[in-house]
């Protein structure tokens, strides 16, 4: 009748020398380039990717479970970033935009080709988690299985928004080539 | 037409990335202190927490003053409460060692439906309110359609539950998923995050909670969800 209730469980310890350099080293940098393509402001950026790793690395008590990592960590960013979005939304409709933080700088106007700042362009017009999904496996190559560890939703609704969110961008595209 | 798509926005994709320029150098630096802070913090406010409960068990429930490994598990709005014996004609004040709590199951329509349990305050209402969540229902509660969507095996599953400062902590043993492989579909893992959900925050001093499995997101990966912090108005379903 009584489940087995167990005081703390032993616990695996970490073997690697420090996982949280290696998680830094290895995913830091693509997840505020992540973050950017979807906040287009790399300083907010910056501040989501740190969030999600401080929240990682205190809540988890030291990285116990390094696989599992990286699948939370985007998850965190992507939560983090649509958050970012909402306050964004917010503020914005009490004052101007601060264009100064937000790409595309004039150098990367300068750097990136017509094309790239039309798709970029069409891709900001999207809805979030079509834009999500297009962002994971088209930038970071996830599977579709990451993509819904990443994105909270199930790999059937992961499709639905990839092919939906293909489809409006192509049609958004096609009405600005013509 | 689709192709044509995928290879302009994967162009523009990492074209727009490569201009992000970030020196990660500094920032390993600043999660570490970061993570100290917010983990001095905790440990101040389970210190000050088991602190205060010590000293208030040792006056009002000498009972529970033996067991400190319970200050996780009581919320802060558990309060004595008193009875009147008739028959003696003189009210006498007792402290009270069980509490009722609610438990939460589907029923046909697909809505979640509240069953009373009484549960020790020895062991900390949360952590009886989860266990009687994973006993699962009673015969009774089967026969009025009331489900789980828990496998009836997961009655034996092991957990660990601990609260500071109103952040809960359900920390399922691994056995778990492999006790209730029913749970991670779609359907069935959404009717549990409710279940589960409404169960953990029916106390008011709960604020957030994790689930997890040792200590890991492999809690969310059973369930085939993305790892997250649930709040009282976000079940993460």
């Amino acid at each position: 009748m009584m489940a087995t209730m167990a005081l703390r469980l032993p616990r695996t310890r970490a073997t690697a020398e420090d996982p949280l350099a290696t998680l830094h080293r290895e995913h830091y940098r693509s997840l505020v380039r992540l973050a950017a393509l979807l906040l287009d402001d790399i300083g907010r950026s910056e501040e989501v990717v740190q969030d999600a790793f401080v929240r990682l690395h205190s809540r988890f008590g030291g990285l116990r479970n390094v696989e599992a990592a990286p699948a939370y960590l985007r998850s965190a960013v992507l939560n983090g970033a649509r958050s970012q979005l909402r306050h964004r939304q917010v503020r914005e409709r009490h004052a101007a935009h601060d264009a100064a933080e937000v790409m595309p700088s004039a150098e990367s106007a300068a750097i990136t080709s017509g094309d790239h700042d039309r798709v970029m362009h069409a891709l900001r017009r999207l809805p979030e988690r079509q834009r999500e999904a297009l962002a994971l496996r088209y930038y970071l190559d996830l599977s579709e299985a990451e993509m819904a560890a990443a994105m909270g939703i199930s790999a059937g609704s992961v499709k639905t928004h990839l092919h939906r969110g293909l489809a409006a961008l192509g049609g958004l595209l096609e009405e600005d080539d013509q | 037409v689709n192709d044509s798509t995928e290879e302009r926005l994967r162009s523009a994709l990492r074209a727009r990335a490569d201009l992000v320029q970030t020196d990660g150098r500094g920032g390993l630096e600043h999660i570490r202190r970061r993570s100290a802070r917010i983990r001095t913090r905790r440990r101040a406010v389970v210190g000050g927490t088991a602190v205060a409960f010590v000293a208030v068990a040792a006056v009002l429930l000498p009972r529970l003053g033996e067991d400190s490994d319970d200050v996780n598990t009581l919320p802060a709005d558990e309060s004595t409460t008193t009875s009147t014996d008739g028959a003696s004609q003189t009210s006498t004040t007792v402290v009270a060692d069980e509490r009722t709590v609610s438990v939460y199951w589907v029923d046909a329509d697909g809505d979640l439906r509240p069953a009373d349990r009484t549960v020790p305050l020895s062991d900390g209402v949360l952590r009886g309110a989860v266990q009687q969540l994973l006993l699962g229902p009673s015969s009774d509660e089967r026969d009025d359609g009331l489900s789980s969507a828990l496998d009836s095996a997961a009655a034996s599953a092991t957990f660990d539950v601990t609260i500071t400062d109103g952040h809960a902590v359900i920390d399922f043993g691994d056995d778990l998923p492999s006790l209730s492989p029913g749970t991670s579909s779609a359907a069935a893992s959404e009717a549990f995050l409710r279940q589960l959900h409404a169960t953990v925050f029916q106390f008011d001093t709960v604020t957030e909670a994790e689930f997890i499995v040792r200590d890991s997101c492999d809690f969310w990966n059973w369930l085939q969800r993305g790892c997250t912090t649930v709040t009282r108005d976000d079940p993460g379903v």
